[in-house]
């Protein structure tokens, strides 16, 4: 009973930290933090032309608007 | 929307129409990671976050499509390392709120036969670049191998002349590819409510 008891005290413990993922390998956390990068500057870039034809279309509506 | 807010595990676990062991067994497996609380003790518990609950979304979803463990964890450790990276850029860049806006672009995960990781990033009917190319060997704890990213100019440089039937594209897929957008599981996620 006792043993049960000790058991599952440990279990209600285990922690996230205490259990291997791939990231805590420093060199596949590096992998995947240069693939985060890439995908974020990718992901900045289509923001930024986005944005970029928004700014277009406005000044193409005030245009219309203006004659 | 619920900018700001958090959710307990039994919330989360009504929110996402899940049972609350799978969402324990992501947390205990380190695939999660709660944004506000961990349960460490008696007396505490596990709070989460918008992002918390996307990530949720994806892991389940992939885990539903069989995908092991070690490569779940490894494609959430990237999507919070985008959302820093990106918001150096784009101050105050969230990720579930900014993906569920209109004009998103489109955040997809792609396993290639069942065996490596890609990311794509596109918007609307321009094709959308690769990423990655990660053998999931790397990602299991067993099988050190030595570790390879594909260049993304390369995937996607082959990528015209890799399948010409169609299947596959772009990353290059022989017989079985999976794809699973995060950016749809954000737009879906009932945050509202």
């Amino acid at each position: 009973m006792m043993m049960q008891l000790r058991r599952g005290s440990a279990r209600s413990e285990r922690h996230a930290s205490d259990v291997w993922t791939p990231t805590s390998d420093h060199a596949v956390r590096e992998l995947l933090d240069h693939l985060a990068q890439e995908l974020a500057a990718e992901y900045v870039r289509l923001m930024k032309k986005a944005a970029s034809a928004e700014t277009d279309l406005d000044m193409a509506r005030g245009r219309e608007k203006g004659r | 929307m619920m900018v700001g807010s958090q959710w307990s595990l039994s919330q989360a676990a009504r929110l996402l129409r899940q049972p609350q062991h799978r969402l324990i067994y992501l947390c205990e497996k380190g695939v999660i990671v709660p944004d506000l609380e961990d349960a460490k003790g008696r007396g505490s518990s596990r709070r989460f976050s918008a992002r918390n609950l996307l990530e949720f979304a994806v892991a389940l979803r992939l885990r539903d499509l069989t995908i092991p463990v070690g490569p779940v964890a490894a494609i959430i450790h990237t999507l919070r390392a985008f959302e820093a990276k990106v918001s150096r850029e784009i101050p105050r860049f969230k990720l579930v709120q900014n993906l569920r806006e209109k004009v998103a672009p489109d955040l997809r995960i792609i396993v290639r036969d069942g065996e490596r990781l890609y990311f794509s990033l596109g918007v609307g009917s321009s094709p959308p670049k690769v990423y990655g190319g990660l053998d999931f060997q790397t990602l299991s704890p067993s099988k050190p191998v030595k570790l390879k990213l594909v260049e993304a100019e390369q995937v996607n440089a082959e990528a015209p002349q890799i399948r010409i039937g169609g299947f596959g594209r772009p990353e290059g897929s022989r017989h079985a590819r999976i794809e699973v957008s995060v950016t749809g599981i954000a737009k879906d996620l009932p945050l509202d409510g």
